[in-house]
């Protein structure tokens, strides 16, 4: 799989429709984890355009040394986001799908339940976690991916993955304490 | 529950969860008193549905990949030059900081000895 994966990366670097394989291959994996980095489709919809288009320009560069191509992707993708959140903090702005779910519970009072303010404020504490246990905790629950799979995409051991998710863990309990005492 | 032990049920937690669903997983459980680890469990879950997968909209898709499939090609016609603007600039910035630096350092260098020559050649009379 990987030997394949690797012809496919080098014709890439000459043939637009095998860059267009590597595209369709991976541009859900992207779009998603992108969107559960930004909560906004619209953002995520820029992100991995980017994304996509510094990964063609500098496919050059990529070379096979135990990591797959999907880890390399990743990382562009964690780089376009880091910046994204760079400038957000810089323009504080409002994503249109925030903007949207507010509206539709305007709309629906009876909606309200306790479940669904719960569910918010998990994913509120969840976009408050430093980027690398956000990055962690989709690449483990939103992509499926193994502990040694992170890893390589984190650029750490799988035993290392394995105790960042435990204090993520006890983080996030701790955080949703408080949160939910206030 | 010693620490290793705990990372590691939490670690086989979550893979069960990618592959069997919740209920399977909290059958890890063994004892009644490890209610703490019940409750990251249940959390890890919670954690799993608000990240459930989304996927990109189809037509996005197609226009994007329309649009790379275009800038490869003209890429590779020569249209499109990618230059790197930004290192080139660095890379020229950084080069005449250092000829200035150079520059700097060697007249520095050459008042200094002008300074220090005649003060050594008054005091070696004395």
């Amino acid at each position: 799989m990987q030997e394949q994966e690797r012809l496919l990366v080098e014709h890439a670097r000459t043939d637009p429709a095998a860059f267009s394989t590597l595209y369709r291959m991976y541009v859900d994996r992207m779009y998603n984890y992108i969107y559960q980095r930004t909560g906004s489709h619209a953002d995520a919809e820029d992100l991995t355009a980017r994304t996509f288009l510094k990964a063609l320009v500098h496919l050059e560069t990529f070379v096979f040394r135990g990591v797959p191509f999907s880890a390399w992707l990743y990382r562009i993708a964690h780089n376009a986001v880091v910046n994204w959140y760079r400038d957000q903090h810089r323009h504080r702005v409002v994503s249109l799908d925030e903007l949207i779910v507010s509206t539709r519970e305007a709309d629906r009072p009876e909606d309200w339940t306790q479940a669904r303010e719960q569910e918010r404020a998990l994913q509120g504490v969840l976009r408050r976690l430093p980027q690398e246990r956000q990055q962690l905790l989709i690449l483990k629950f939103s992509e499926g991916l193994a502990n040694a799979e992170i890893g390589k995409i984190m650029g750490r051991t799988e035993g290392a993955i394995k105790s960042l998710y435990h204090r993520t863990l006890l983080d996030l309990r701790e955080q949703l304490r408080e949160t939910e005492t206030d | 529950m010693e620490q290793k032990d705990l990372v590691e049920a939490l670690a086989a937690h979550a893979d069960t969860l990618n592959t069997a669903g919740a209920t399977t997983a909290s059958d890890l459980l063994t004892s009644e008193s490890e209610q703490g680890l019940k409750e990251l469990f249940g959390l890890a879950g919670r954690v799993r549905r608000a990240l459930a997968p989304v996927r990109a909209p189809a037509a996005y898709r197609r226009k994007l990949e329309n649009d790379l499939t275009e800038v490869a090609r003209q890429r590779m016609r020569g249209d499109v030059q990618v230059a790197q603007p930004a290192a080139r600039a660095e890379w020229i910035i950084g080069a005449a900081v250092a000829l200035v630096g150079g520059i700097a350092y060697l007249l520095h260098t050459r008042n200094r000895e002008g300074h220090d020559l005649p003060t050594t050649v008054r005091q070696r009379p004395a």
